[in-house]
């Protein structure tokens, strides 16, 4: 159990949402938005999930880090139970979201390091050491006395990891990272995301819809669709099901609309 | 890699949770005074709000003398005191309902919920405004003059029940804020509501309740109990006419009103919490 960064079994979460039915009636009415997922993730590994829009995957990644109360199942990360030890939890994890800063938007970026310092009440000098050596990595130097909001995409998106990292968390989770990132950015994201999963043995989660990140990245691939896992597999096997002459794109396309795949 | 160690017992917990709030009400500030016409304007803004606040109350206690038979002493009373505690309470809890909505509906709460802190701390850290300061200090003046003139035969005990009159008004117009904000979780638009409750409720306070007519009475002691934060126990520290026919046991009674308030408002936020549906991806 203990080297497991991640366990789950039947997974569940179900929405109830009103829908109108008449001028003033509602109808109350369950989405299901993961309907079982059983998950093991083994510490050090870089997982990616993939999957079509609305497929559950974001639901399942809250469900996971707190954030959401799942509906039934079980549930441990890093061996606790997210909901019920959130901020324990919370001080062991990082998170990324691409379309949610957790940075102070007025602010000097190094004041949300100094703030995020006191959230996870890290001794201040192993916080200098740590930061130092991430600003160094992400090559955040001459952006920390900028206001948030005078960065750019790309360099935001670095400084929002060095955030989620600085507290040195053995489990990652990134929603998105590279969204609207130019191609620069882009490698210069994977680059590090890889060092720190090699040196570090950070295992990483990674949600995302370009597949390429997927292809330089994760040595195993998770898809989701309909709030089921319908493939959990090491990326070379999965690659090994098609044509030499099909890539990643295809093949997933093809498991997205229930195509055969030779 | 070694993860650093958490604090676990939740005394720590609590404390380390209300240092954050402290640095993240400073940052808010600091982020405030990036834009320093907004932020001139708004404190021009609440001194202005506040002013007319204070008129308005003159003139009604000038102009009647006296209101359901309190003269002016214990009215300056009511008004300065329960004034005060709701001020108190708006200028630390206050900006979080209007926050606390808009977190939940940008779905900006995800972010806050994946840090290791209590969530209403943070909520609370970040929603601050430097012009609720200014508007509970504009208000000390108010509560001492009515202290001052209320006519209080002052014994030990007196004194210390009027500390917890204070205390326990500041505790029940906290915890009536955190209850409107778990409204949020699942209106997460309906602000006005809200704000019938608390700013409503503080406007209720300023008065002897048993002018108010049957229902509105009722309210004022269910719904919005605000009757409890300083009418209910006044009739310990000053004889005033007292129509409603409250008893000493009530007064008392009421005096401890916040703990079992700030009890269910803690419950039901945790509650509101595990009820958060957050929004998109």
């Amino acid at each position: 159990m203990s080297d497991l960064a991640v366990h789950t079994v039947g997974l569940r979460k179900v929405f109830s949402a009103r829908t109108k039915a008449g001028r003033v009636r509602r109808e109350k009415r369950d989405v299901v938005a993961v309907v079982g997922i059983d998950l093991d993730i083994a510490a050090g590994s870089f997982v990616g999930v993939i999957g079509p829009n609305g497929a559950g995957k974001s639901t399942t990644i809250k469900m996971l880090t707190g954030i959401l109360a799942p509906t039934s199942g079980e549930v441990r990360v890093l061996g606790h139970v997210p909901l019920r030890e959130r901020t324990i939890l919370a001080a062991r994890i990082g998170v990324v979201f691409g379309q949610r800063s957790q940075l102070w938007w007025d602010l000097p970026l190094v004041d949300s390091y100094t703030l995020l310092r006191h959230v996870y009440q890290v001794p201040a000098h192993d916080h200098r050491a740590t930061l130092a050596e991430l600003v160094e990595r992400f090559d955040l130097g001459p952006l920390l006395d900028q206001p948030v909001r005078t960065l750019s995409l790309g360099q935001r998106m670095r400084a929002e990891l060095v955030a989620a990292l600085a507290h040195r968390p053995p489990l990652l989770f990134l929603d998105e990272p590279t969204i609207g990132l130019d191609v620069v950015s882009k490698f210069a994201m994977r680059d590090a995301l890889a060092t720190i999963n090699r040196e570090h043995g950070t295992t990483i989660l990674l949600t995302t819809h370009d597949l390429s990140d997927v292809e330089k990245l994760c040595e195993r691939v998770v898809i989701i669709d309909h709030g089921r896992i319908i493939r959990d597999q090491p990326l070379v096997t999965l690659l090994d099901e098609v044509d030499p002459d099909v890539d990643l794109e295809e093949l997933v396309r093809r498991i997205y609309v229930g195509q055969p795949l030779r | 890699m070694d993860d650093f160690i958490v604090p676990s017992s939740s005394f720590v917990r609590t404390r380390a949770s209300f240092r954050l709030c402290l640095r993240m009400m400073r940052a808010r500030q600091r982020a405030d005074m990036q834009y320093r016409l907004s932020f001139a304007l708004r404190l021009v803004g609440a001194a202005g709000q506040l002013l007319l606040e204070v008129a308005a109350i003159w003139a009604l206690v000038h102009r009647f003398g006296s209101v359901g038979g309190w003269t002016l002493g214990p009215l300056t009373f009511l008004l300065g005191v329960s004034g005060f505690a709701f001020r108190v309470a708006d200028a630390f809890i206050g900006g979080s309902t209007e926050r606390c909505a808009e977190l939940i509906r940008t779905g900006r709460l995800d972010v806050l919920l994946v840090r290791p802190a209590g969530l209403l701390w943070q909520v609370i850290g970040d929603a601050f405004a430097v012009r609720r300061l200014m508007q509970l200090a504009t208000m000390i003046p108010f509560a001492i003059i009515g202290i001052g003139r209320s006519g209080i035969q002052w014994t030990p005990l007196r004194v210390v029940i009027l500390v917890a009159v204070i205390v326990n008004s500041v505790a029940v117009f906290a915890a009536i804020f955190v209850l409107v904000n778990c409204i949020s979780f699942w209106a997460p638009t309906s602000q006005e509501i809200g704000n019938a409750f608390t700013y409503g409720g503080a406007q209720m306070a300023k008065y002897p309740i048993h002018i108010f007519d049957g229902w509105v009475r009722v309210v004022s002691i269910t719904f919005i109990p605000v009757a409890v934060t300083v009418y209910l126990p006044s009739f310990l520290l000053f004889d005033a006419p007292n129509p409603l026919g409250v008893t000493w046991w009530q007064s008392s009674l009421a005096l401890a009103s916040g703990v079992p308030l700030v009890v269910a408002a803690s419950v039901m936020w945790r509650f509101a919490v595990r009820h958060y549906r957050s929004t998109g991806s």
